[in-house]
């Protein structure tokens, strides 16, 4: 069988990656199998479209991924998630203003961090540690906290003051998560990813508050700064931070943080997986961004659906080239051609560098049939126990503490 | 007879008592000591054997085990003497890259040392903790030699007592005569390889997690010990990343509470104090590599500050098997005094380019914190000598010469031997064989 695919979006990592399977690029009026669309996608799955895929044909969306890829959506969805919230520690502005304000005046002296709901790349960010700071702010932008008015929603979240630092400088990390399914929920993780640097040396102090090239680690900042290095561009990857935390804090610990970040995850998924439309045609790349602190905690900062494709790097091409290469291979059932009807459980083989991360229906399979170790769910999801959801699912948007028998419904529910 | 050997002893004691008090870990022992007989635990009545008793029990008698196991290291080394050839062909060498430097000077016009003035001073010092914007125009600089200049210089070592023998394969490049006669003697010779244990970083990546894992547990146990002959032991098969740091200084019995602090900022303050035109070398190597590097140049600072500091360490050129060549020179436009003369390069080390890449596991190792910990980091040098000259000494040259043999002739035979040496590359496990003879 033919396989076409058609993508808006002009990148070669994408186009090198398809052809190298012999499939042949076609425009969106024609036929096509497998679409790699980043706008008018959404077109596609309304009703009066008229359009229906048949079940041969994939997309690399799901219909409303905005639920998990939306700043304020994604503070929405888990707080569902977590319906029993103690504590909150992010906010969407102008609504939840009074809340906010409330909770500032439990700690006024911390930091918190300002974000456009629907902005990305680190425009607009701000940081802010005075509420009269907020007020200004409001006063000055065009349209206060009048919603009719507004046409920007913020969302405010506690600034992570302590972050890891490694030479001084403050990072983020990139990890990439393919999920074929919600509802089951089938999810990746790739064992490639990158730390994204600052190129200035970390400062809390009050002087340094609007220096950008302290606080924000995205690419699209850091690279206006004249410390900047096209060569390298700020990146390291992911093996690298785990080679560097195993000589100075030690294997166990280490392997700890990175179990932390692959629950992080799962449940970020979970959280969402109840609102999203889920459609049999559908897979999706997700671009997670993570800070790490000084007491080895990860924190959920976003999640991106179009994480960038563009290489800055030698290695950053090699690592995308890598990503697509591999995505194809999950989503391709064994017959060579895009089937709806394939169970999507692809050979250990088949997900190369991506590691299981969850899959309801193997383990469903698993509970039933007791089939050994065919497929090896990763290690961690055994290690499902109060700790784990104690100490790592602190989302940055999640309170401290969550209430116990919430952990325990969460087992059931797996 | 026996009171032959007590005086023996008793000469030897007195002996390892005054070369152990200048250095850097008496003064930490002795204040412990201090601290101790001013304890309950020594009583004034039974002063001998009350103190001895507390020494042991407060660990301090392991201590001091290993501090006579690095006195006997360094001994050791002060006796051994090289082949005539081996001899002649370093200072050839040191010769040849002497020559360069003072030709670079001469091309570019500069000095090899003078003093910074106040001003200059202040600037470094203020940009110390990040170097990587401190403004000094290195573009005329090149580096000295490259590490297969140094190869070349090895491949072409001739005994003059290596006859090629009739039925023996011609090598390219091998014209060392084997120090065995036959597979059965080199077996002997190299027992500890010949035994086929397995060693971390070698081997299946497969098998690799179990022996980790189980590294970790002995490597764990022999810290608890603080034993420095039992840690250099353990090395020999490989050490885990997450214990390098504490092994390591362990065994090359560095980072003591008392006295690094001060050595690292005596240090620091001759780098302030003098501009010699290794730092340049040594800024070059860092732009050149480190800095664009996407694995190292998180660590670009910290290399700077350790790089400068360890080419001012006169420990290294002193404990150095093979003496390498060095110049006395004259402070630019000073009287030729004693005060005014300075060992070029201070360390003996002239870097390669490619040097800095050397320390970057130690870095990441032992500057275990934060850059305020680097103190700790200093522990490095003695380590970096330990690491980067065994490979110009005889034994070290001979294996790897023994390697390219056999590499050559596919001698299955010898597969298994060759195994445990073949990544002996920094970053590895096994590198630590190659540090001890
Ligand atoms: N709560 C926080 N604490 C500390 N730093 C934060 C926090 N939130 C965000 N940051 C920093 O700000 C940067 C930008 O945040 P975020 O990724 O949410 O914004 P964005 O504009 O959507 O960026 P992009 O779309 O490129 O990922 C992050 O990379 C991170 O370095």
């Amino acid at each position: 069988m033919k396989v076409t695919f058609c993508t808006d979006l002009d990148k070669s990592v994408v186009v090198a990656n398809c052809e190298k399977r012999g499939w042949v690029q076609v425009g969106p009026e024609d036929d096509w199998l497998i679409a790699k669309k980043e706008d008018g996608y959404k077109s596609l799955f309304s009703v009066d479209s008229g359009y229906r895929m048949n079940d041969n044909q994939i997309i690399n969306h799901f219909p409303n991924h905005y639920e998990i890829s939306r700043k304020d959506l994604l503070v929405k969805n888990i707080k569902r998630y977590r319906r029993d919230l103690e504590k909150e520690v992010t906010f969407v502005l102008p609504a939840d203003y009074n809340m906010f304000v409330e909770e500032y005046r439990k700690a006024p002296q911390s930091t918190w961090i300002m974000k456009p709901c629907g902005r990305s790349q680190g425009s607009g960010i701000f940081l802010i540690n005075k509420l009269s700071k907020l007020k200004r702010w409001s006063r000055e932008s065009k349209n206060p906290f009048q919603p009719q008015l507004s046409k920007e929603s913020y969302v405010i979240s506690r600034y992570i003051e302590n972050p890891l630092l490694i030479g001084g400088k403050k990072f983020d990390l990139r990890l990439y998560v393919l999920v074929t399914s919600f509802r089951p929920l089938k999810a990746y993780q790739f064992k490639h990813g990158f730390c994204r640097f600052c190129t200035v040396k970390y400062d809390s102090s009050v002087a340094e508050l609007d220096n950008m090239y302290v606080h924000l680690t995205n690419v699209s900042v850091q690279k206006h700064g004249s410390e900047y290095n096209a060569l390298h561009g700020g990146k390291m990857s992911v093996q690298n931070l785990r080679l560097y935390l195993e000589s100075t804090r030690g294997k166990a610990v280490t392997e700890t943080l990175f179990d932390q970040i692959s629950w992080l995850i799962t449940h970020s998924l979970k959280a969402v997986a109840p609102v999203i439309a889920t459609d049999r045609h559908c897979f999706e790349c997700y671009g997670y961004d993570i800070i790490i602190d000084n007491k080895l905690k990860p924190w959920l900062i976003e999640v991106n659906a179009s994480p960038s494709l563009t290489s800055t790097t030698a290695n950053d091409r090699i690592l995308k080239h890598k990503l697509l290469d591999n995505i194809l291979s999950i989503i391709i059932p064994p017959c060579g051609y895009p089937d709806v009807r394939w169970n999507k459980i692809p050979s250990r083989e088949a997900m190369r560098d991506f590691d299981l991360l969850i899959d309801e229906d193997l383990i469903h399979l698993q509970e039933e049939m007791e089939t050994g170790d065919k497929y090896t769910v990763k290690q961690t999801m055994y290690r499902w126990n109060r700790y784990a959801l104690f100490n790592c699912c602190r989302i940055s948007c999640l309170p401290n503490k969550l209430k116990p028998n919430l952990a325990e419904r969460c087992v059931l529910e797996l | 007879m026996d009171e032959i050997k007590d005086k023996g002893i008793h000469h030897t004691a007195i002996k390892i008592c005054e070369d152990l008090q200048p250095s850097p870990a008496y003064v930490g022992l002795y204040k412990e000591i201090q601290k101790l007989v001013s304890s309950q635990h020594v009583k004034y009545d039974d002063f001998k054997d009350s103190l001895t008793k507390a020494i042991k029990d407060n660990g301090i008698e392991c201590q001091l085990r290993n501090n006579i196991y690095h006195w006997v290291r360094v001994k050791n080394t002060e006796s051994v003497t090289g082949h005539v050839f081996f001899k002649k062909a370093q200072v050839h060498w040191d010769k040849r890259i002497h020559k360069s430097l003072n030709s670079m000077c001469n091309e570019l016009g500069i000095d090899l040392a003078k003093l910074r003035s106040t001003a200059e001073r202040n600037d470094l010092m203020e940009k110390w903790s990040e170097m990587s914007n401190y403004d000094v125009d290195v573009s005329k600089y090149r580096p000295v030699y490259a590490p297969k200049d140094f190869l070349e210089v090895l491949l072409n070592l001739k005994d003059p007592s290596f006859v090629h023998k009739d039925g023996e394969p011609e090598w390219e490049f091998s014209f060392l005569p084997l120090e065995v006669k036959d597979l059965e003697d080199l077996r002997a010779l190299y027992t500890e390889f010949s035994r086929g244990e397995q060693i971390l970083g070698t081997g299946l990546v497969g098998s690799q997690a179990a022996l980790e894992e189980e590294r970790i547990i002995l490597g764990e146990k022999v810290l608890t010990k603080n034993y420095a002959p039992v840690a250099q032991e353990y090395l020999k098969r490989g050490c885990p990343r997450s214990l390098r740091a504490k092994m390591w200084s362990l065994v090359l019995g560095v980072g003591g509470k008392y006295t690094q602090q001060e050595y690292f900022h005596n240090l620091k303050n001759h780098v302030l104090q003098y501009d010699l035109m290794i730092d340049k070398l040594v800024i070059k190597d860092i732009q050149l590599t480190a800095s664009n590097d996407d694995q190292y140049f998180v660590f670009e600072d910290v290399l700077y500050q350790i790089m400068l500091c360890f080419s001012r360490d006169g420990t290294i050129i002193k404990n150095l098997k093979n003496q390498p060549g060095y110049m006395q020179v004259i402070l630019k436009g000073k009287q030729p005094t004693a005060e005014n003369t300075i060992t070029f390069p201070p360390s003996g080390v002239i870097p390669f380019h490619g040097f800095t890449i050397f320390l970057f596991e130690v870095t990441v190792s032992l500057n275990s914190k934060s850059i305020d910990n680097i103190a700790e980091a200093v522990s490095f040098p003695l380590f970096l000598f330990a690491l980067t000259w065994t490979r110009r000494s005889t034994s070290a040259v001979v294996i790897r010469i023994i390697i390219q043999i056999y590499k050559k002739a596919k001698a299955n035979f010898i597969k298994k031997w060759y195994s445990g040496h073949r990544d002996s590359r920094i970053g590895n496990g096994g590198t630590v064989t190659q540090c001890h003879q």
